[in-house]
């Protein structure tokens, strides 16, 4: 510090704020001050400590997560409050649920909204833009509900679903097997690690992005998921435009299984994956950017990659939520 | 004879449909085009969103002549908000008016739950729409001409557990509709 100061004073010298006729520090002695001040803040800003304020969470997740090839991410999660005396009675404790990270449209996942604050009920078809598991069918909807509603009631205690037997149980739309085997790591594991900065905690807890608009025929995707404010889980892909609908796309990542990606693209995607390994390790959607994000293999530019990402670390993700496609059912429609 | 008579019947058939056709209710209803994201916020507290615009058919828009949909977005609620079924979100669905005072025409509620496992407004209704008096024809107006000026404003519940009030944005998807 004393080195600074005496810098500063030096620097007042040279640019003249000292005048050595009058022998004494002229008008612009404000001006003078104010940069010495600024100076000496920066120092002790640059040599204080970063470290955050600890944060202080109320409960804890235990969870388990398994990933499919074709993107589907299944999850068990068990929460409780870390106080046994907090009123848990309004608590959610257990989940199982399904997200696809991979693909963001399936023609199978149409719902129908009936919308009956109009005099005239209507009817708005919807194709989402997350596929969930339940949303493929009534079946689906009937046992997935069923799942978190009867099967993992938040009255239950963790002894009574570790003693459930799984051959009680059948489903026509989901694995049972993946269901109890998450269950019972989950529920006898340790609580997930919690992350340190705020700002993830802040971040949602699944999301499923996209660049909004097409550049050079392309936009990358990136869905993720985050139990305690952490990177869980994370997919990014390519979306190569194929038309003006809203589903007219090919994926790199279905480029590459099936062969027809060029060498480039095989790379591209390779690095990608490298990208998603060094996310998840680090826990932070910027980690190791300055390895990719000047570089560009063929059209693939990781500029943008970089960009997005940085702007999901920085909680900036809003242009990014992509609006559902949605229409108006008129009289007459088949659909109705 | 005859022709005339075929002539006859085939102009009241005509006459008829015509008649039918005119007296069914035109095609539903108005809707904005663009979907809304909600802007951040802070649980707890009342944030207003910007005011849009959307055309009516009709020259006098009463309260039950317009609204709001609501979507489920492509991103979820914070890892930093406990799972408590006791959560709800209060929106607020007003009428712009600067010569007047603005009206609160329509209240919706948006209850969390577990929808498919997830974490998530699971249901949104309207829980309230500003009467309308039969002797009165200024009660429940809430504009005397077809423009409308509209935005909501709404708040997210503080629970029990939560680590942080933030609430990002996008947390509603919206559009508006009118007939």
């Amino acid at each position: 510090m004393l080195r600074g100061s005496t810098f500063c004073f030096d620097f007042l010298l040279c640019k003249g704020f000292y005048d050595q006729k009058e022998g004494r520090v002229t008008v612009k002695k404000s001006v003078a001050f104010f940069i010495l001040t600024v100076a000496v803040l920066l120092l002790f800003s640059c040599c204080g400590s970063k470290e955050q304020e600890p944060l202080n969470v109320a409960f804890f997740r235990k969870i388990a997560r398994e990933t499919q090839e074709d993107g589907w991410v299944y999850t068990f999660k068990y929460e409780d409050f870390k106080d046994e005396n907090a009123d848990d009675s309004h608590l959610i404790k257990y989940a199982f649920f399904g997200i696809n990270l991979r693909y963001r449209y399936d023609e199978d996942y149409i719902q129908k909204v009936v919308r009956n604050d109009s005099s005239k009920p209507i009817i708005e078809v919807i194709y989402p833009t997350l596929l969930i598991r339940g949303g493929a069918s009534e079946k689906e909807s009937e046992e997935i509900e069923y799942i978190n509603s009867v099967l993992l009631d938040s009255k239950k205690s963790v002894e009574e679903l570790l003693a459930m037997n799984p051959d009680d149980y059948e489903f026509e739309t989901l694995d049972k097997n993946i269901l109890f085997r998450l269950m019972r790591q989950a529920l006898t594991g340790e609580p997930q690690k919690e992350g340190s900065d705020i700002q993830y905690w802040n971040l949602p807890s699944y999301a499923m992005l996209v660049e909004p608009d097409y550049s050079k025929g392309y936009k990358f995707q990136i869905a993720f998921l985050n139990g305690t404010g952490c990177v869980d889980e994370l997919y990014i892909d390519v979306l190569y435009k194929t038309g003006d609908r809203y589903a007219d796309y090919v994926q790199l990542s279905d480029l590459v299984a099936n062969n027809s990606a060029t060498e480039e693209q095989r790379e591209a995607f390779e690095r990608i994956q490298a990208i998603e390994k060094d996310i998840k390790e680090q826990e932070n959607f910027t980690a190791y950017a300055s390895e990719y994000k000047k570089g560009k293999i063929g059209e693939i530019d990781f500029k943008r990659l970089y960009k997005f990402l940085k702007d999901i670390h920085q909680n900036d993700f809003l242009r990014y939520i992509q609006d559902p496609y949605t229409e108006i059912l008129e009289d007459g429609d088949d659909r109705l | 004879m005859k022709q005339k008579v075929v002539k006859k019947i085939v102009s009241v058939v005509m006459v008829a449909v015509f008649a039918l056709l005119t007296a069914l209710p035109a095609s539903a209803v108005n809707y904005s085009n663009t979907y809304y994201h909600s802007n951040a916020t802070a649980s707890g507290t009342w944030e207003t969103e910007g005011t849009k615009k959307l055309e009516s058919r009709q020259s006098m828009v009463y309260a039950g002549d317009c609204g709001v949909w609501f979507y489920i977005p492509s991103v979820g609620m914070e890892a930093s908000y406990s799972w408590t079924e006791s959560r709800k979100v209060q929106i607020e669905c007003i009428e712009e008016d600067f010569r007047d005072p603005d009206v609160h025409f329509r209240t919706y509620e948006g209850t969390f739950g577990v929808r498919y496992g997830l974490y998530q407004p699971c249901s949104y209704r309207c829980v309230w729409t500003h009467p309308i008096s039969e002797t009165d024809t200024q009660t429940g107006l809430i504009e005397s001409s077809s423009g409308l000026e509209l935005f909501i404003r709404f708040r997210v519940d503080i629970c029990s557990g939560d680590t942080s009030r933030y609430v990002p944005k996008g947390i509603l998807v919206y559009r508006y509709w009118t007939y």
